[in-house]
C-alpha cells in the first residue's frame, strides 16, 4: 500500500522542502537589497574646503559607450547632493566660481560576476568643465575595484580637490560613494540614498 | 552552557516516560522487523554558528529514516534529512581592509542535508512489563551536504554546496499505536556536529527536535512476531483456531 506511496510522499517531500528554503534575495525589499560603499582620501583636510560645485548633468557609462543626460532622477541625486553638502556646511556656487570641491554623479551600468573593475571612471569627464584644462586624473589605485559580482548599474558619486588642482597639475579625488541594488535610479528614494553615503561619511563637514 | 541546559531537559523528558508509563505492551519492537520513519524537524544553531552566522532556529525541515531491528534492543539503519536555516541582519556598517566603509543588511541562509548511517538502542525494551512508551539513544555518522549563500544587499558575496562530515547522538521516544502496536510516534532530539571551514566558521553544529510517525515496512522471519502472541489476539485468530487446522 500506501506505506510505500507514503515514502515516495515525503521523499518528494523533502525535495520540495529542499527547493523551498528560503531565498534570500526574495526576502529583501529594494531598500534592505541596497549597498552603499564609501571611500576617501586619509590625507585630505575637509575642513580646509569652503565651496563646491556640483556638475549640471549626470555622466552615464554603458559598457564602453559613454553620455550625459540629465532626466528627473539625475535632478534628484543633483539636488540631494547639494543639500547634503549645504547641511555639512559647504557652500555652492557655480563652476566658474573657483569652487574648492567639485562632485559628479556618474551611472554605471555593467553586466559582469567576480572582480569588478571600473577605475578612473571620473576620467570620463573633461577636466576644461572644472577651469583645469589640461590637468589629469588622480586617486588611491584600489577604489573602483569590487570583489562582488555586479549584475546591474550602481551609481558612483565622486568628489574632488579643485583648489590644488592648478598647483599639483592633477584633479584628485578624495571622496567617493557607490550606491548599488535594486531601484536605485528612482527620484523617491535619491535622497534618502543620498544621505546614507553622507552618514557613513562624518569627516565630511567644513566646519 | 545552553548546550547543557538542552540536554539536562531532554534527558528529564526522556527518562520520564521509562519511569511511568509501564504497562503491559504488545508486539511493539520486533527482532527482523523492518521500520520507517518520517518526521518534522525543527533545528537550533548552535555555538560558532549560531553567535557568528544565523542565530535563528530552523522550523523548515525533515528526516526519513529507515531501521532494521537486529533485536528488541537495537536497530541499524540511515537516514537522511533536511534543515533550513535563515537570517537577515538589519542593516549596519562594515569596515572594509582597503579602508572603504560598507554599508549594508547582510543575509545568511544554509541548508544541510545529513545522511547518516546510525544504530539506536531500546534499553527498555523487552522488559516483563514493557513500557508503553520506549525510550530510545541514537547515534550516527556519515556525509553532510551543506548549501550556503551570504547575501551583501543583493550582492553575493559567497555562495557553494560542499560536502562536510557530520556526527550526531541523541535520544528520543517511542509511544506505539495501531491494532498491534507495530507503528508509533518517535519524538526526540538530536544534536549533530557537522563540521563546515567556509566564512570563517569551523563548524555549523545544531539540534534537531524531531517528531513524526513510525511505521513498520516488512518483518523477515526473525522469529519475533511468534514470540509476542497473546491469546485473543486477532492477527493470528486464523492461524491458531483449530478447526482450521491448527497446531495441535
Amino acid at each position: 500500500m500506501n506505506r510505500i506511496t507514503l515514502l515516495k510522499g515525503f521523499v518528494l517531500a523533502n525535495i520540495l522542502l529542499a527547493a523551498c528554503g528560503k531565498d534570500p534575495l526574495r526576502n529583501l525589499t529594494d531598500e534592505e537589497s541596497r549597498v552603499f560603499i564609501t571611500n576617501h582620501d586619509r590625507s585630505a583636510n575637509f575642513r580646509s574646503f569652503a565651496t563646491f560645485s556640483i556638475a549640471d548633468s549626470v555622466r552615464v557609462i554603458d559598457g564602453n559607450r559613454s553620455g550625459v543626460q540629465l532626466n528627473a532622477t539625475d535632478r534628484a541625486f543633483i539636488n540631494a547632493l547639494a543639500a547634503q553638502m549645504e547641511a555639512r556646511g559647504y557652500q555652492r556656487v557655480a563652476p566658474n566660481a573657483a569652487p574648492h570641491l567639485g562632485l559628479q554623479a556618474t551611472r554605471i551600468i555593467q553586466t559582469s560576476t567576480g572582480l569588478v573593475s571600473f577605475p578612473d571612471v571620473w576620467g570620463f569627464w573633461d577636466p576644461f568643465f572644472w577651469g583645469v584644462p589640461g590637468a589629469g586624473w588622480g586617486g588611491p589605485p584600489v577604489w573602483g575595484v569590487a570583489s562582488y559580482q555586479i549584475r546591474e548599474g550602481l551609481l558612483s558619486i565622486d568628489m574632488f580637490d579643485l583648489m590644488n588642482a592648478q598647483a599639483t597639475g592633477s584633479i584628485n579625488v578624495i571622496w567617493n560613494g557607490i550606491i548599488r541594488g535594486n531601484g536605485i535610479f528612482n527620484a523617491n528614494t535619491a535622497d534618502a540614498q543620498v544621505r546614507q553615503l553622507f552618514e557613513q561619511s562624518p569627516y565630511l563637514s567644513a566646519n | 552552557m545552553q548546550l547543557k541546559k538542552y540536554i539536562a531537559t531532554l534527558g528529564i523528558i526522556w527518562s520520564l516516560p521509562a519511569t511511568i508509563l509501564y504497562a503491559q505492551s504488545d508486539a511493539a519492537l520486533s527482532k527482523g522487523e523492518t521500520k520507517v520513519n518520517l518526521m518534522y524537524s525543527a533545528g537550533l544553531p548552535m555555538g560558532a554558528f549560531k553567535q557568528d552566522f544565523i542565530g535563528n532556529a530552523g522550523t523548515l525541515g525533515g528526516r526519513l529514516e529507515i531501521m532494521h531491528y537486529l533485536s528488541e534492543k537495537i536497530a541499524v539503519g540511515g537516514g537522511v534529512g533536511f534543515q533550513d536555516f535563515y537570517e537577515k541582519k538589519p542593516r549596519a556598517l562594515y569596515p572594509q581592509r582597503d579602508g572603504s566603509d560598507l554599508s549594508a543588511v547582510l543575509s545568511h541562509s544554509l541548508q544541510v542535508v545529513p545522511l547518516q548511517a546510525q544504530l539506536q538502542y531500546f534499553p527498555t525494551a523487552g522488559a516483563s512489563r514493557q513500557p508503553v512508551v520506549l525510550p530510545f539513544l541514537q547515534a550516527g555518522g556519515g556525509v553532510n551536504l551543506i548549501s550556503y549563500k551570504q547575501l551583501v544587499g543583493s550582492l553575493t558575496n559567497a555562495s557553494d554546496v560542499v560536502f562536510r562530515p557530520a556526527f550526531h547522538a541523541g535520544g528520543g521516544v517511542r509511544i506505539p499505536f495501531g491494532k498491534y502496536q507495530q507503528n508509533g510516534v518517535v519524538a526526540g532530539a538530536q544534536y549533530y556536529q557537522m563540521r563546515f571551514n567556509r566564512l570563517g566558521l569551523t563548524s555549523v553544529n545544531q539540534l534537531h527536535l524531531q517528531v513524526g510517525i513510525q511505521l513498520k515496512l516488512k518483518a523477515d522471519g526473525g522469529g519475533g512476531n511468534e514470540r509476542r502472541w497473546q491469546p485473543g489476539s486477532d492477527r493470528y485468530r486464523d492461524r491458531w483456531q483449530p478447526n482450521r487446522g491448527g497446531w495441535w
